[in-house]
């Protein structure tokens, strides 16, 4: 009897939560799968199935692998990332005054919505009322354009990530290290050990497998990049700072190719499952 | 243990963050909507006496918000049973077109993409009882589906030209305005001279610059009354009438007669600057001069002259408005349709009804020059069709071909487009 209303409680608390997941995520992923065989145009009442086309189609088109290489410069910018937070935490895990204070004014561009930033670097990186060339302009110096046919543009969105993200990455690392028991910093202190050897041999071992998590994370929302480009530069001048998910949006919404779009969806789906995959090897190596 | 857990949260947190992509498509139940229709139709001729129901109108005009509301209160004031409701939406083109697909269509919206004339039927309520004929409304027979039935009709028509800054011309002891290119080139250095930014492009938003690159703006204005529809019938989508509109401006660009820094140049600075007599002339139409009028330009310091050197003024339907097929009060929707087409929602619009007077200053100075307007034929939906399967996007593309000031590489650019459009172009 007992039995029988944990298992109705179970189920009572589980009910909610699992239908919610299969409707809102799995349900929209089959129909992704769907629709990236099909030619639906985002309109139509009917999609006709074509196969293996949209697919074919992506992998002949080269250029839309190139983007790829946009997607580099925030992968760079990811690792600075890691180390910047990391530097940040070890600062503030040690006992400096107003470390709370500082904790939140870093962790502050985290919970700013994305495209309030992006609105906000906007204004900042904007060529005549730039408040970084206002001050270069005071000081004799040439103005610096922010957005050009160079691949630095990446950079200068790439630097908006950063600037949002580095607080997050920071409080990971925060948890991180105040998981480390102090027994272990004090037995080496007693052993005599200097700032650095703690440093190198007890902080660093024992925060090894957050790094690779948090740099996980970091790789993944490096490639799926997109309201830094989609808001600030629509991914232009002549494809510059476009990525793989302004390129996929742009499918679908300025050229009605749902289905292809779908299609890059999946695409972009395996080759992060890919690189996940890889990453677990190595991390497996490194633990052993 | 631990390990696999968070590869997996990843792997759902990744997956999840996908889903987005895949979670609007949704196919309409056509069969619901049509059974409805039906319903609703029979009905209608015994509410004919007196209006009511509920209908909801989307509009792109963000910046009009109260004025929509008051204009909706004014209707709702002669018929106290009706509400109608007006919804603003800035991302106009996506949200409606999702919405459609999704089986919630505004009452009242216009023609978005992917919707053309072969497809009106399958959105929107045939508007034939309507009681206007092609002799009222301009651009009437553009609003007639394939199979013959009218399905929408503009509000608005609006000319394309040459929009000038009088202070700024007269700062830089301009008193003519350039109507050959010769003369436009030598105001330009004029402006420049007098330390005033000649064109302005707001390059950073793309889509200002449209009528230097859009197929249609630079054919009606060159005298081809086909336009932009000539295109699916030849080999190059970038012949040399293209050419001659995209080169003046990478010419411009070339001579440093554009905003300081293209790439950050927007939308809202640009009019600002204009309105401020800092930029000389922007080349866009008639639905613009009034916004400098509003950010404190001075009506009489605005003005309008055709392109220089055009043949014709391109004049357009604005955007077309059409009935949702599944509104639940089509016989309202009618109503307040015929309402707008009667009584312009507001006084800058230029009205698509013949009837009613057009008091706009900057259409009759346009329009004063001696060169005649000329509207595209109506077309088919082959060349829409064509550019979305080649994927080209004409407006970025002005800004990558402007930005290369190597001869030899626009060159390479432009001979890219025009082969993928001739292998395109054979299939349909």
């Amino acid at each position: 009897m007992e039995r029988k209303s944990d298992r109705m409680t179970i189920v009572g608390f589980l009910i909610v939560p699992v239908i919610s997941l299969i409707l809102f995520s799995y349900y929209p992923l089959f129909k992704l799968f769907q629709i990236s065989f099909t030619n639906w145009n985002g309109m139509s009442t009917s999609m006709e199935y074509v196969g293996f086309k949209n697919y074919l189609d992506i992998f002949s088109q080269r250029e839309l692998f190139e983007v790829f290489a946009n997607n580099m410069a925030y992968v760079i910018m990811a690792v600075i990332q890691q180390f910047a937070g990391l530097f940040l935490a070890i600062l503030l895990s040690s006992n400096i005054k107003m470390k709370n204070t500082f904790r939140a004014i870093l962790f502050m561009p985290y919970i700013i919505n994305g495209v309030a930033v992006a609105f906000m670097f906007n204004y900042m990186y904007d060529f005549t009322n730039s408040p970084i060339n206002m001050v270069l302009n005071l000081m004799g110096l040439k103005p610096i354009s922010f957005f050009s046919m160079s691949y630095a543009s990446n950079f200068s969105l790439a630097f908006i990530s950063f600037w949002k993200y580095v607080g997050f990455t920071m409080v990971i690392y925060l948890a991180a290290l105040q998981s480390i028991s102090h027994e272990i910093y004090e037995a080496a202190r007693v052993d005599g050990a200097s700032f650095f050897q703690t440093i190198r041999l007890i902080t660093f071992p024992n925060i090894k497998k957050v790094f690779q998590i948090s740099l996980l994370l970091s790789f993944n929302g490096a490639l799926q990049v997109y309201f830094e480009p989609f808001l600030i530069t629509k991914g232009g001048p002549n494809g510059r700072t476009a990525t793989f998910i302004t390129k996929t949006l742009n499918l679908a919404f300025d050229y009605g190719k749902y289905g292809k779009a779908a299609a890059m969806g999946v695409v972009l789906l395996i080759i992060i499952i890919l690189i996940t995959l890889i990453q677990k090897m190595f991390l497996k190596e490194g633990g052993a | 243990m631990k390990k696999s857990f968070a590869l997996l949260l990843v792997l759902a947190l990744s997956m999840s963050s996908m889903v987005g992509c895949g979670k609007k498509p949704e196919a309409v139940k056509t069969d619901n909507i049509n059974t409805e229709n039906k319903g609703s139709e029979d009905k209608a001729p015994e509410t004919e006496a007196k209006l009511s129901g509920k209908i909801v109108i989307a509009s792109n005009r963000t910046d009009l918000e109260t004025n929509l509301k008051t204009y909706a209160e004014e209707f709702m004031a002669l018929h106290p049973e009706a509400t109608v409701e007006f919804e603003t939406i800035k991302d106009y083109e996506t949200v409606v077109a999702t919405r459609v697909a999704g089986g919630e269509a505004p009452d009242l919206f216009y023609v978005v993409e992917p919707i053309n004339s072969s497809t009106y039927g399958d959105y929107f309520l045939p508007i034939n009882d309507l009681a206007f004929t092609a002799d009222d409304i301009l651009f009437y027979e553009n609003g007639k589906g394939d199979d013959g039935n009218l399905y929408v009709l503009p509000l608005t028509v609006g000319y394309a030209g040459m929009i000038y800054n009088k202070q700024a011309f007269k700062a830089a002891g301009i008193d003519k305005v350039p109507l050959t290119l010769e003369e436009f080139w030598a105001a330009c250095d004029k402006l420049a001279a007098a330390g005033i930014t000649p064109v302005g492009t707001a390059f950073k938003d793309v889509w200002p610059i449209y009528p230097w690159c859009g197929w249609s703006e630079v054919n009606v204005a060159a005298g081809d009354v086909k336009g932009q529809h000539k295109y699916p019938d030849q080999d190059e989508i970038y012949d040399e009438t293209m050419l001659t509109s995209m080169n003046i401006i990478r010419d411009l660009y070339g001579k440093g007669y554009l905003e300081k820094d293209v790439l950050s140049a927007n939308w809202d600075q640009f009019k600002l600057d204009f309105a401020q007599a800092k930029t000389g002339m922007f080349y866009s139409e008639t639905w613009l001069p009034a916004q400098f009028v509003e950010l404190g330009a001075a009506t009489e310091d605005i003005g309008m002259f055709p392109f220089p050197g055009s043949k014709n003024i391109k004049s357009g339907a604005g955007k077309q408005w059409g009935i949702s097929k599944n509104t639940k009060s089509p016989e309202l929707a009618k109503a307040f349709l015929t309402y707008m087409l009667e009584k312009p929602v507001t006084a800058a619009d230029i009205p698509s009804n013949v009837n009613l007077t057009v008091a706009d200053p900057f259409v009759a100075e346009l329009l004063s020059y001696g060169v005649e307007p000329l509207s595209e034929i109506k077309g088919d939906a082959r060349m829409s069709q064509i550019i979305n399967e080649i994927e080209i996007d004409g407006q970025a593309f002005l800004l990558t071909y402007v930005m290369e000031q190597d001869d030899e590489k626009a060159k390479a650019l432009i001979d890219a487009w025009n082969k993928k459009w001739a292998a395109a172009r054979k299939a349909y």
